[in-house]
């Protein structure tokens, strides 16, 4: 009886089991070579003997691994906001040990450089203002920040032309008190009442408008990519180091908790693991780490177990939107400021050759989807012309040139920025969440990470508020004037 | 001991006080330096950590930079000031350290500050005195600077020639303080860029600008065409002739616009280009607000340029 069972009598021919000896092993991700990160300490011998050794082996320069095994404040994304903090922790003094892992160095889809690059200082939330200023007030100075001793002064091309913000009757109050509070914040902005925008704006259509705000003075717009370029540039100068890569893990160091309940795991992040174009993954243990990766902030959270292990998670996901260039030879030319009407869509000159860029922000039921990044032009006839060529009647002469779309970082919850570390794993910072401010922000996010970091408080503008906790307190701060 | 000198010193003059007599005030930098003591604080360890760089272009750099430095402080906004004297006066006030001339509308005399150091201006407030014209060129003017023209809205000339500071955002202050600007003056500086000429359209009775010898200024010409259509009575000193434009308009914004090339790999459907354009066929190469004909330079109305002498 037991013969019988054991000796089993082979349901496929002996051919067929022949080719299905070896089991077939599904494409997997190639094998990496796995680089440690530095786990013991350096005594000073150690350090003076790595100093010399060029000179002995005949190297100019003592080799770098690719990916440092080591690094105090790591960046993860390079776009405005990674490359503003690096800035900020080197301006003072080498005192940080900086890097920066951006796995896409053309910037193909980077918010920062796919963005309208526009500065406005007409915000719902006092902090949101000062942070506009504090850019503004960067970019008045930028030649004394940025240049690079011994090279050329870098450009960026601030136009300074102000944001219109049209309202109906049913919102003029709200946008009353909105100048009144940025004008006690100290931006020089103002109220234009129907009389005043008929006579400054001929060409405008003011049906439905009661009055708009018009920002004076520091207001317009600038290249995102010339001021990433020149902040990269001077950042080479300081010292901070740029490797491509790709972010794939987070590791871990665990800590007993001695609780009444028992023995609890307390984790730490160690570090991350990082996926080199040379085909190698090296480990790089850092201090801090700071999640600038801008849209897919999300993921890269979720790899360091937030929203895995901890909750809640981090809200943010990509959105697609799209910027729209247009032809229109009888447009308005010098006095067009950057216009935002009331349903939303945007438009502003380009150049003097009547060109203009426009767009509008999709309603929630109807948000594309963000697989790639071509564009929907079935959006512009349905919303964003209409729209505009009944605020700006010349537009009903207008040709479509191109367009193109990019990612917002939106945060889903209030549209704000998050940042600060994590309650759990505290050397976890976040910059994230700008939701299609990021450009005007950027630079105050990144000196607010640096003094984050240095003074464990913020002394240039209070971003306490909008931490990442707010999410578990169920505390989300509305901002109304979303473009 | 410092009220016995202070006795001993009243009825000369205010300012020498200050320099002989320590101020009443102190804060606590300067108490520390008084006392000869130094704590280390989380500030002072930048000036460990900072890397000087002692080759000879270093040291040059850091001695303009320091310059550069004491010149914003020097010429920094104090509201009390204002509030003291009325903002013209204070205003004209600082000028004047800064070797510029000043005019007020009671009478046709440049206002410099005499060789000895004094200035001519008078001390208290005068409601009747509002300043009109500013002379500043080559001077070390700043940004910080500009905030003394605020409530100076009755002046009407400005120069800032070949003042190696100035940038576009003093223009963008002076749109704030003084919109009724009738003479401009920026000729000779550096990194004066387009972006004055994008908003010298805010100056409604702008009469005259002057922007000879202006690098960074690449499209003067067609600048001044659109600004003629605005501002009829203006006048520009500076602009040749638009038959010095290297590239026709199209192709220039073509390669320096980085916003117009964004798009360009993105083909448009058929259907949505056929649909507007009606009249827009005759947007020609050189796609400018006037009408073109097909040669590249503009046939325009003359302009009112005049070459300076």
């Amino acid at each position: 009886m037991l013969q019988a069972f054991a000796r089993r009598a082979p349901s496929i021919s002996v051919r067929a089991r022949c080719l299905c000896t070896k089991p077939p092993t599904s494409p997997g991700p190639p094998e990496r070579e796995y680089v440690q990160p530095s786990t013991e300490e350096k005594s000073a011998l150690k350090i003076l003997k790595d100093e010399f050794r060029p000179l002995f082996t005949g190297e100019a320069v003592g080799v770098e691994k690719a990916v440092p095994r080591r690094t105090d404040v790591l960046i993860i994304g390079g776009g405005l906001v990674g490359t503003a903090a690096a800035y900020f922790l080197k301006a003072h003094g080498e005192m940080f040990d900086v890097t920066i892992v951006e796995r896409d160095y053309g910037y193909t889809r980077a918010s920062t450089m796919l963005s309208c690059g526009g500065v406005r200082h007409q915000f719902t939330i006092p902090e949101n203002v000062q942070m506009s200023m504090f850019t503004t007030e960067f970019l008045k100075h930028y030649k004394e920040h940025l240049t690079v001793l011994g090279q050329d002064p870098p450009h960026v091309d601030f136009h300074h032309q102000g944001y219109l913000f049209l309202a109906p009757e049913n919102r003029a109050q709200l946008l009353l008190d909105c100048v009144k509070m940025q004008r006690a914040q100290g931006a020089k902005t103002v109220i234009l009442s129907k009389a005043q925008l008929a006579e400054k704006y001929p060409w405008m259509n003011l049906d439905g408008i009661e009055c708009a705000s018009y920002g004076t003075e520091g207001e317009g717009w600038f290249d995102p990519w010339q001021l990433v370029h020149a902040l990269k540039g001077k950042n080479i100068q300081l010292g901070v180091r740029y490797c491509q890569g790709e972010v794939v893990k987070f590791r871990y160091d665990s800590v007993p908790l001695y609780t009444s309940g028992g023995i609890a795991e307390k984790k730490r992040i160690l570090g991350v693991d990082v996926d080199h174009p040379d085909g190698k993954r090296y480990g790089c243990d850092a201090a801090v780490i700071i999640n600038s990766a801008g849209p897919w902030a999300g993921e890269v959270a979720r790899m360091a177990g937030i929203g895995v292990d901890v909750f809640p998670e981090l809200p943010v996901e990509p959105r697609k939107r799209y910027v729209y260039t247009v032809h229109c030879p009888d447009g308005p030319t010098l006095d067009c400021p950057f216009l935002i009407d009331t349903s939303g869509a945007y438009i502003r000159r380009e150049g003097l050759g009547g060109n203009y860029i426009c767009g509008a922000s999709p309603s929630e039921e109807a948000e594309p989807s963000i697989a790639n990044l071509d564009v929907d032009y079935e959006f512009y006839q349905e919303v964003v012309w209409p729209s505009i060529a009944h605020r700006v009647p010349a537009f009903n002469n207008s040709k479509l040139k191109c367009a193109w779309a990019g990612y917002y970082d939106y945060n889903t919850v209030d549209q704000n920025l998050i940042i600060g570390s994590h309650p759990e794993y505290r050397n976890f910072l976040f910059a994230n969440g700008m939701s299609g401010h990021g450009v005007q922000q950027g630079l105050a996010i990144g000196r607010a990470l640096f003094e984050y970091i240095y003074y464990s408080k913020y002394k240039t503008i209070d971003l306490s508020m909008f931490d990442f906790a707010r999410f578990a307190e169920r505390r989300p701060i509305l901002e109304q004037a979303i473009v | 001991m410092t009220t016995v000198l202070k006795r001993c010193l009243r009825g000369t003059m205010q300012t020498q006080l200050h320099s002989v007599c320590c101020p009443k005030v102190f804060s606590l930098e300067q108490k520390r330096h008084i006392r000869w003591k130094f704590s280390w604080d989380e500030n002072h360890l930048f000036y460990l950590w900072k890397t000087y760089n002692i080759s000879p272009t270093g040291i040059k750099d850091t001695m303009l930079r320091s310059e550069r430095e004491g010149f914003i402080n020097e010429q920094r906004y104090i509201p009390a000031k204002a509030l003291q004297r009325g903002p013209d006066l204070a205003a004209a006030d600082m000028i004047l350290n800064f070797n510029g001339r000043v005019k007020f509308n009671n009478d046709d005399v440049w206002y410099k500050t005499y060789e000895k150091g004094t200035s001519p201006l008078p001390q208290s407030f005068r409601p009747d005195l509002k300043l009109e014209a500013v002379d500043l060129a080559d001077s070390n003017w700043m940004l910080t600077g500009m905030d003394h023209l605020h409530g100076c809205e009755h002046v009407v000339f400005v120069s800032l020639a070949r003042c190696k500071y100035v940038t576009d955002w003093f223009i963008a202050q002076l749109v704030l303080h003084c919109p009724n600007l009738k003479y401009l003056d920026v000729s000779g500086c550096p990194e004066i860029t387009d972006a004055t000429m994008e908003m010298a359209y805010k100056f409604r009775h702008l009469q005259i600008l002057n922007i000879t010898d202006c690098q960074g200024i690449k499209q003067g010409e067609v600048f001044s065409v659109f600004l003629e259509d605005l501002l009829p009575e203006l006048i520009i000193i500076g602009v040749d002739s638009l038959s010095k434009m290297e590239l026709p308009l199209h192709e220039y914004e073509q390669q320096n616009s980085r916003f117009l090339n964004l798009g360009m790999s993105a083909s448009i459907p058929e259907q949505i280009v056929g649909l507007r354009s009606e009249t827009s066929e005759k947007s020609t190469v050189v796609n400018c607000k006037l009408n073109m004909s097909d040669s590249v330079e503009l046939k325009v109305e003359p302009l009112k340029t005049e070459s300076v002498c």
